[in-house]
């Protein structure tokens, strides 16, 4: 949980650093522009969040997965997000699958079934 | 290779996203996710803004209100992202709405009502903190 408010804020200097690579190099950025900016993303994700939960509910699942991101942008009228998402996504998985069986080459014998369980305590362990 | 980076900390935006009632347990890749979407997003609120700036020269709230209220897909934002108006223009609005009677009361109950209207953006501000 959020023990501050200023929790639900995303750091000025990165969301300075994103309007910037959006926009021609000589545009200057009202502060306000900035902050209402940084608070229509903090607004946009909990947006993102309450229908992407509702694809995991309708799923029977209680964790929030990719895909379930993905779904909710689609159904919100983000549909040009969705494909660098799919990237991300597979670029995600690709980084796990490799990592997960480089140990699980000199451990296999030992410890077979453990993979499995291992994945598990990732997708939760931010609970 | 290790997994994609974000120009935004996954950790601030998992905990936004747990700061959500709706949501019980949230995996890594979905706040990784939606830290993309959430840069992919700020990218282009600011780019449909910036398009509507007449000089091009500087982002400013209005053209980010402008876009917000004309778009459909961002109805969630209008209720943090009013249209401000200046003064002038929301006198003339009263004062057509009220037509001429009584000049004196007129401008009285005009400045009250700006000064609500700016105290509630404070709020509103400082609800959100800076």
């Amino acid at each position: 949980m959020a023990e501050k408010l200023e929790d639900l804020n995303l750091p000025n200097a990165s969301v300075l650093k994103i309007i910037k690579e959006a926009l021609p190099e000589s545009v200057n950025i009202g502060k306000d522009a900035r902050s209402a900016l940084s608070r229509a993303a903090s607004v946009f994700i909990l947006y993102i969040t309450s229908q992407a939960s509702n694809e995991a509910q309708k799923a029977n699942r209680k964790t929030l997965v990719g895909q379930d991101v993905i779904t909710a942008l689609e159904e919100l009228e983000f549909d040009s997000f969705v494909e660098p998402l799919q990237e991300v996504l597979k670029e995600f998985k690709d980084s796990k699958g490799k990592k997960a069986s480089k140990p699980k080459k000199s451990n296999e014998e030992e410890n077979g079934g453990k993979e499995e369980v291992e994945d598990e305590n990732d997708q939760e362990e931010d609970v | 290779m290790g997994p994609p980076r974000t120009q935004l900390p996954v950790s601030r935006i998992n905990t936004i996203m747990k700061s959500s009632s709706d949501v019980e347990m949230v995996s890594k890749e979905s706040s990784l996710l939606m830290g993309k979407a959430t840069e992919l997003f700020i990218k282009n609120l600011a780019t449909e803004a910036y398009k509507t700036t007449h000089n091009g020269r500087k982002l400013d709230y209005k053209n980010l209100a402008e876009i917000v209220h004309s778009e459909d897909k961002y109805e969630f934002l209008r209720e943090i992202m009013p249209k401000k108006i200046t003064v002038l223009e929301f006198k003339k609005i009263m004062a057509r709405k009220q037509g001429n009677s009584n000049e004196v009361d007129k401008k009285r109950g005009v400045d009250f009502f700006g000064f609500f209207i700016v105290f509630l953006r404070r709020r509103r501000r400082l609800q959100f903190g800076r």
